[in-house]
């Protein structure tokens, strides 16, 4: 940042310098009629320091630019870590569509921000000082009239900034809306075609855009009123400078001048630095859109944090939390912050199961959440093997668990990497696997078979067959504790049934299994309960 | 498209070309402001030693001018960029409309939109497109008339630069935009690319954010997310280094020009063929032109950007096929029935059939349940029936009712970002008394009151997002709103807890008695002995 000041100091001196010498140049072929030095080199000399102010200038903005990309880097680093530490009490606040475009777009707008705003700011002072001190020295009026133009500015900047900012505030919601109409009604085109609203929405869109077309104008006629004011007083002090300049020339009055008479050489200097003088306000008052995307991404960032303060990670966790034979919950209430069911109390050994039955809004999920170890429990306690355990956090209790929810979970990379999810297993046992989910037909017909990759659509495999993989993936897995939310409620009959009898096999052969879900009748549970709703504490 | 783009271009002529006009005005505006500025105290000050000329010359005028100048540039500014702001969004009005209407009608456009490369890139094109005229034409046009006033002044007084400035004018105006386009777009587009698959592995990392943490292997994927990041910044520093080299070309061919001006009208002075004043003039005239000149580095890159995006959206807008309707609706009959013959169907595409001389005869009044296992086309039937997809093989008879009154709520209901009231009628052709009674038959009545606007609420993504159950209800209240003959529905039901489902459907059993319902749902517990049950 310091490097990148000094040159932006550099580009002003050299300003400065073309100014002066290109002045005392022309100066000197009018007064003397001929010029001291070959007129080849003057000219050489003036594009020699043009050339270092270009050079400084593009050095600037690669060094800032580049600054800019680290930046942005540290900022996706920050909000992964803080992420991946929240862990799912992301959710429901955030989305995956909102992180990842959080990731991509969002910090990516604040390119501008750190690669210009941030280095004009500073030099919006710095330039303006530099030339004052620079026409200090040959004449004192020309520097007062830019001085004193100076507080009209942000004067003028603030009001008329407030009543930009005012302006789109009370546009914000509108704005946003109209903003993404297009593509929400691309996104879903086939709904409207089905509602035969098709050509009603067309229409609709027109209007709506014209709409939106309005409203920004209203929001730009205000905001570009405050680029105009800097364009305006620009104008006049350049006028004024050069106004004052040609009367002083014409004898009219002789004010202003440190000696008695100005020579040409200084007035025309003075002349050329007086645009120069509101260049970087110019600059930056371009650059106002860039100070409210970092504020938009800011507070995202700020939400983040907050949330990731929320989730207390536990400090200690001991290698023996993982058990072989039993478990046993002792009035485990869950929730966030507040409890939203009544405390749970029960005993699982291996080959049996249990159903956990809950009307919407008593909490299923994050119960299931927390005796997987991904949410902490706000009482009650867990023993494994009749030694209490601490899950919350911890990988050597989080490795027994396996997980299915009612969307199956994909990661984006091939069928192999998920089914296997870090761990190697044989082309036999992944077969194997495939087949008793009754996936392997289909894996055999995919275009590159296990390495098939699966993007982010997904397009290959229907709602049950991912969660067929789903299924595939406990039984390659064979997790000491299997925990289910509501996994057959999207599927058909047939892939229900085999879902359960996959079920009956894992349990057969040792598994413990929970399970929520209000479709039942295909599996006798050991033990079944009703979640039922906590009494809301005032 | 294209042809279509330049067209509302043309439609749009009055603000464009108020808006041009401005610019250029502005421009010279500026550029004349210093270059009179110039030679007036060169004037002055040349005048000034020779007292006897002092008289000769009036220095009002100059003054008014310089004034003049100063308040045109200021006001051509503002109204330049109101100006050509407005004939951007006019254009952009216009253009979404088009735009949509035409993809609306294109060929797998729900297909493209669900993807989210392909989606994007739409989108970018969209925007690419929209920015044409800011982008590209204004500097574009802007830049080349301020070389030609340079041009045409220079040639007045000092006919040898308007000469020699041509070729660097030229290079600035055509060579440099020409380059930057080519060294910047390909990895600018790479780095697009890049940024979306980052975005689709992010975007998968948190949507198994259960899956990931249990496995382990969070923190592996997240070092793959990273390595992706740095290597999609790679593209953006390379983008950024040819960007800078080419700012640097620029910057010396206008260097060159500023240079080449001074040198040549020193020259002249001192060879006598030049006035003193003008010797300074013609150098501020120089200075400001480069700046405009710089303005219009991006704009063929940006031209190119918006035409390769018109002519991806023209071969993506080519017109759906429509295939003709072969279903046999029979109006007249009194009594309503839906009677499947013989019926084969094989996906467009596929070799597999999902089902093959099937006959079914629906014309039980009241629910009728299919039941079946997966891969037996359940879904895939009602499709059919809807005309949503071609008839291949065999017939389907409709009796007793028209096409438009026959429904269908897919296993996955969408609303579009708007009000509730316009996501449960598209068309606004109900009351509020009807959608209120809708709305209470799923039991949302509740929930309605509760919303901050009731039925003006805004819902959709960014909105008031509804549940999974509140969603599938919505679509039912729709349909109830349709007050279709033939209703079809694929698992309307998930997502409800046992209680609610049995409300709602005692609730819609009430209304749908005399109606052919066709249900396809795993879950039959909520049948009952008046309702019929078609195993497929």
């Amino acid at each position: 940042m310091r490097f990148s000041l000094l040159l932006g100091v550099i580009q002003t001196l050299c300003t400065i310098g073309f100014a002066y010498w290109v002045a005392s140049m022309i100066d000197q072929a009018l007064t003397q009629g001929s010029l001291d030095h070959s007129p080849l080199i003057l000219v050489i000399t003036a594009c020699l320091i043009l050339a270092i102010k270009a050079v400084a200038s593009l050095w600037q903005s690669t060094i800032n630019l580049r600054n800019s990309v680290t930046i942005r880097d540290r900022l996706r680093e920050q909000i992964l870590n803080l992420s991946f530490k929240t862990g799912i009490a992301l959710f429901p606040a955030f989305k995956p569509a909102q992180l990842a475009n959080l990731l991509t777009s969002e910090v990516d707008k604040l390119k501008e921000y750190y690669a210009e705003f941030k280095i004009q700011k500073q030099m919006a002072v710095w330039t303006p000082v530099l030339i004052l001190i620079a026409a200090s020295f040959v004449n004192w009026l020309v520097p007062l009239i830019l001085l004193l133009t100076t507080p009209l500015i942000p004067i003028f900047m603030i009001i008329v900034g407030n009543k930009a900012g005012e302006a789109s505030r009370n546009n914000l919601e509108q704005l946003n809306r109209l903003g993404h109409l297009l593509e929400d009604r691309l996104r879903n085109v086939d709904l409207l075609q089905q509602e035969k609203a098709v050509e009603k929405e067309t229409e609709a869109l027109h209007v709506q855009s014209d709409q939106f077309r309005i409203s920004t104008m209203k929001v730009l006629r205000l905001a570009f009123l405050s680029g105009t004011l800097l364009e305006f007083f620009a104008a006049i002090s350049v006028a004024l400078v050069a106004v004052y300049l040609g009367l002083f020339f014409l004898d009219k009055y002789s004010l202003g001048a440190w000696g008695a008479d100005i020579s040409f050489a200084e007035g025309a200097f003075l002349l050329m630095l007086a645009p120069e003088y509101y260049l970087p306000l110019r600059k930056m008052g371009a650059l106002y859109h860039a100070k409210s995307n970092a504020r938009a991404v800011a507070e995202q960032i700020e939400q983040l944090k907050q949330a990731a303060e929320d989730t207390h990670v536990s400090g200690e966790s001991s290698e023996s939390d993982s058990f072989a034979e039993s478990i046993y919950i002792e009035a485990l209430v869950s929730g966030n912050k507040q409890a939203i069911h009544q405390p749970v109390s029960v005993s699982l050994k291996t080959g049996e199961s249990l159903l956990i039955e809950a009307p919407s809004g008593t909490g299923k999920t994050s119960l299931l959440d927390t005796l997987a170890g991904l949410r902490q429990p706000l009482s009650g306690k867990i023993y494994a093997d009749d030694k209490p355990v601490e899950p919350f956090n911890n990988p050597s209790w989080q490795q027994n668990i396996g997980y299915i929810t009612q969307h199956p979970e994909l990661i984006y990379g091939s069928l192999r990497e998920n089914l296997c999810l870090g761990k190697t297993y044989s082309d036999e046992a992944i077969w194997d696997a495939l087949k008793s989910a009754q996936l392997d037909a289909v894996v055999e017909q995919l275009p590159q078979g296990l390495d098939y990759f699966i993007t982010d659509s997904g397009h290959f495999l229907s709602g049950g067959q991912t969660q067929r993989l789903s299924i595939a993936r406990a039984l390659l897995h064979r997790p000491k504790l299997l925990i289910l939310d509501e996994p057959i409620s999207n599927l058909d009959v047939d892939t229900a049934e085999m879902f359960m009898s996959a079920l009956h096999q894992y349990v057969e052969q040792g598994g413990i299994i929970i399970m929520a879900s209000h479709r039942t009748n295909q599996f006798n549970f050991t033990h079944q309960l009703t979640l039922a709703k906590a009494e809301v504490a005032a | 498209m294209k042809q279509h783009y330049w067209s509302l271009l043309l439609a749009e002529r009055g603000v464009f070309l108020l808006g041009l006009t401005l610019s250029i005005i502005t421009a010279f505006a500026g550029i004349a402001l210093l270059a009179v500025s110039g030679w007036f105290i060169s004037a002055a000050a040349l005048a000034g030693a020779t007292a006897a000329a002092a008289h000769a010359f009036n220095f009002f005028t100059p003054g008014a001018i310089v004034r003049g100048l100063s308040i045109a540039r200021t006001a051509g500014r503002y109204g330049e960029r109101l100006a050509n702001h407005e004939a951007t969004f006019r254009l952009i009005s216009t253009l979404r409309r088009d735009i949509f209407s035409r993809l609306a009608n294109s060929q797998n456009i729900s297909a493209r939109m669900n993807r989210h490369d392909s989606a994007s890139q739409m989108l970018q094109d969209i925007q690419n497109i929209e920015g044409i005229h800011l982008h590209s034409l204004v500097p574009a046009i802007t830049a080349l008339f301020s070389a030609l006033g340079f041009i045409l002044v220079t040639a007045l007084f000092l006919p040898d630069l308007a000469m020699a400035s041509l070729p660097f004018i030229l290079l600035a105006l055509t060579g440099i935009p020409w380059l930057y386009a080519k060294a910047v777009l390909e990895p600018e587009s790479e780095l697009h690319l890049s940024r979306n698959a980052l975005w689709s592995r992010a975007s998968g990392i948190f949507s198994s954010l259960r899956l990931l943490t249990l496995s382990q292997q969070l923190e592996n994927e997240g070092q793959t997310l990273r390595q992706q990041s740095r290597q999609s910044d790679l593209f953006e520093l390379t983008a950024l280094k040819r960007q800078q080299l080419i700012n640097l070309l620029s910057q010396l061919i206008h260097l060159a020009l500023v240079g080449l001006t001074l040198y040549m009208a020193l020259q002249a002075y001192l060879a006598g063929e030049l006035a003193g004043a003008l010797i300074f003039m013609l150098l501020l005239l120089s200075l400001g032109t480069i700046e405009v000149l710089a303005a219009a580095n991006g704009a063929i890159s940006h031209l190119l950007l918006g035409h390769r995006a018109l002519s991806r959206l023209g071969k993506n807008s080519e017109n759906q096929t429509l295939f003709a309707d072969k279903r046999t609706i029979i109006q007249e009959n009194d009594s309503l029935s839906i009677s499947v013959k013989d019926l084969s169907y094989a996906y467009p595409g596929s070799q597999d059939r999902v089902f093959e001389q099937r006959t079914v005869e629906f014309n039980q009044l009241g629910l009728n349940w299919i039941a079946g296992h997966s891969g037996r086309g359940k879904t895939t039937l009602l499709r059919l029936i809807t005309g949503e997809l071609e008839l291949q093989q065999g017939n389907l008879i409709i009796e007793g009712t028209s096409s438009s009154k026959i429904a269908y709520l897919p296993q996955r209901v969408q609303i579009i970002r708007s009000t509730l009231r316009h996501n449960l009628d598209f068309n606004g052709q109900r009351t509020d008394e009807e959608i209120m009674s809708a709305l209470n038959s799923v039991e949302l009545g509740n929930w309605v009151e509760s919303l901050p606007q009731q039925l003006d609420t805004w819902i959709g993504p960014g909105e008031w997002e509804p549940s999974g159950g509140e969603l599938k209800r919505i679509g039912l209240a729709r349909l109830l709103l349709k007050q279709a003959d033939i209703l079809l529905l694929d698992e309307p039901f998930a997502g409800m807890d046992a209680e609610l489902q049995s409300n709602v459907i005692s609730n819609l059993r009430d209304l749908w008695q005399k109606k052919i319902v066709l249900l396809v749902s795993h879950d039959l517990e909520q049948r009952n002995s008046n309702d019929t049950l078609h195993p497929l």
